[in-house]
């Protein structure tokens, strides 16, 4: 009956400790939507890039610091919006780095230095001013922008009507080159496999040695690797109300640190009474 | 198996010294949490007096009017008879400096200072639009805490001011942000406690507590009446329909009644009456108090 009885304290000890390794009794499971903040440079006392979420950022909106959207909020997949704001000065870069962006809109008349992991979708809208820091899946531009990529995009297309007017140069290899007349939906020229930092179309022209004008082997394989790693972030759909689920309130109850200690102390009883047993048993 | 119990002793024993080192961490960081909290909001209450006492003007310093006047011989100018005497207009308090003002400067996400006077309830409000919840374990300066901040909902905004504001605080048992606030059960609480105020950025905002009672969080599906949600009327319909069911849950009769254009202060802590339970105290906006200047570092 003694011996029984060690038994089960040993067991009961067993498993207190069980119970209290860490995240034993903890196991959640997330599934994040890709979200939309828009950044704008904020000049005088502020003197920094601001966010706010939603895909608008109007005067007298509440802004927050960049670095708060980067520890908090920001994560691999979402959208970002640039709007023009005060003056940048130099050096004062966005820097995203450590995110890959679903989208970047650069928007009209904004000025950015932005340096990112990488971007799925990057528009870069009329009247712009861009240097955008990170491969690009695919690249829209309206023209009459200024923009310098700086690492590879893959799919870069300027949308032009009349007279091309945008400076468009990029640093690592472009996949596809095409300039298309957004009215008519003709294209007017495009451009495979374009080498190394040889990308460069100013004052209405392309400035680099002639490229081929049908898909390369090279581009293909690219494209369809890009397919399969860089899919779009799949935006879940709202689920339809749960009939179990509670509205969501904060919750401002105590943690629950007195059953945690009451837990401990009780476990920690136990587990000496295991040890004490099994340790007069051995001697 | 001598050897495996021997070996087996000694993981128990480990695992109970473990047990406890991590039960006294746990004591050590609530009392941690409690007196840095304590401290924090000492330095800003104690700025905050400052203040106030720089605002008040000595008696001294007060100018009486001098008790005679030397009256005039000369025929007064006769003056044209007037119809209706002209209203004299109020004199238009002058803004004064915000007793708040420091704490407004050290943390941006300080909505307003909430204060419900002879209580411990005397603290910040944290609003934080794109995170609600930032506040709720960390502390004024930022660091976790569990006893959090009061929290302004991000629903609730005030400028433009909407109909209701809804503080969240936690129910502490130590008494610290709304672990006192059930005392509004108590009706003889309310009756010496009737009065909260706000300190804003902009002015001194005086309520009076109308509605005292327990309520829940409910699910999404529940047809029924959510106080959490009510934060602005545009008609009468939706002021009366909250305003009618907080004095039909109100534990007692405050007296206080209210109409279509009034504005609501709710605190709401929570409550253990059932799950997810809450308990809120809702009060009406009365006369404003100071205004205050612009705040510049």
């Amino acid at each position: 009956m003694h011996k029984k009885m060690k038994l089960f304290v040993s067991m009961l000890a067993a498993a207190a400790m069980l119970v209290l390794l860490p995240g034993g009794n903890a196991m959640t499971a997330h599934a994040e939507e890709a979200k939309t903040y828009s950044i704008k440079y904020i000049g005088g006392d502020i003197n920094d890039w601001r966010y706010v979420p939603g895909n608008t950022f109007e005067d007298g909106m509440y802004h927050r610091e960049l670095y708060y959207l980067k520890l908090n909020d920001l994560k691999d997949g979402d959208l970002i919006v640039i709007y023009p704001g005060d003056e940048v000065p130099n050096g004062k870069e966005l820097d995203l780095s450590g995110f890959r962006l679903g989208n970047l809109t650069v928007h009209r008349d904004a000025n950015v230095v932005v340096k990112t992991n990488g971007i799925k979708d990057c528009y870069v809208l009329a009247g712009a001013y861009a240097a955008i820091n990170g491969d690009v899946t695919n690249a829209h531009l309206y023209d009459s922008v200024t923009c310098n990529f700086n690492n590879n995009v893959l799919d870069m297309v300027l949308h032009v009507s009349g007279d091309a007017k945008s400076s468009i140069a990029c640093t690592g290899t472009v996949g596809m080159f095409q300039v298309l007349e957004d009215s008519t939906n003709n294209t007017r020229c495009v451009f495979y496999s374009i080498p190394n930092n040889t990308m460069k179309f100013y004052g209405g022209g392309i400035q680099f040695a002639n490229c081929p004008s049908e898909p390369t082997e090279a581009y293909l394989q690219a494209k369809a690797a890009a397919g399969e790693t860089t899919a779009a972030p799949e935006t879940t759909p709202a689920p339809a109300a749960n009939s179990s689920e509670y509205d969501k309130v904060p919750k401002t109850g105590e943690s629950s640190q007195a059953a945690w200690l009451i837990g401990l102390v009780g476990a920690a009883a136990i587990l000496f009474a295991g040890s004490y047993g099994l340790y007069k048993k051995t001697n | 198996m001598k050897n495996f119990r021997k070996v087996l002793a000694v993981i128990l024993a480990v695992a109970a010294v473990s047990c406890l080192t991590a039960a006294v961490v746990l004591i050590i960081r609530q009392v941690s949490d409690y007196i840095q909290t304590s401290k924090d909001m000492e330095e800003l209450r104690a700025s905050a007096d400052t203040v106030e006492s720089e605002n008040t003007v000595p008696d001294s310093e007060i100018t009486s009017p001098p008790e005679s006047v030397e009256m005039s011989f000369e025929e007064p100018a006769p003056t044209p008879p007037q119809e209706t005497p002209e209203p004299t207009p109020e004199p238009t308090p002058e803004p004064v400096d915000n007793p708040y003002r420091d704490s407004f400067l050290a943390n941006d996400d300080m909505a307003a200072w909430l204060k419900i006077p002879d209580t411990e309830i005397d603290y910040p409000v944290m609003w934080t639009p794109e995170d609600e919840e930032y506040y709720l374990r960390r502390g004024f300066n930022g660091s976790k805490n569990d006893n959090g901040c009061l929290i302004l909902d991000t629903d609730s905004c005030l400028e433009p001011l909407t109909t209701n504001l809804i503080i969240h605080g936690h129910n502490m048992k130590s008494g610290a942000m709304f672990g006192t606030l059930m005392d509004y059960k108590d009706e003889s609480f309310f009756q010496e406690h009737r009065t909260i105020t706000l300190y804003t950025k902009e002015c001194q905002r005086n309520y009076e507590v109308i509605a005292v009672f327990n309520s829940q969080v409910y699910k999404k599906t529940d047809q029924v009446f959510k106080f959490y949600k009510f934060f602005q009327a545009d008609t009468a319909e939706e002021f009366d329909d909250f305003y009618q069911n907080i004095k039909a849950l109100s534990l007692y009769d405050t007296g206080v009644t209210a109409e279509f254009g009034d504005c609501f202060l709710t605190l709401s802590t929570c409550a253990y009456h059932v799950e997810n339970g809450r308990f809120v105290v809702v009060a009406k906006e009365v006369e404003s108090g100071d205004t205050y200047l612009p705040i510049q570092n």
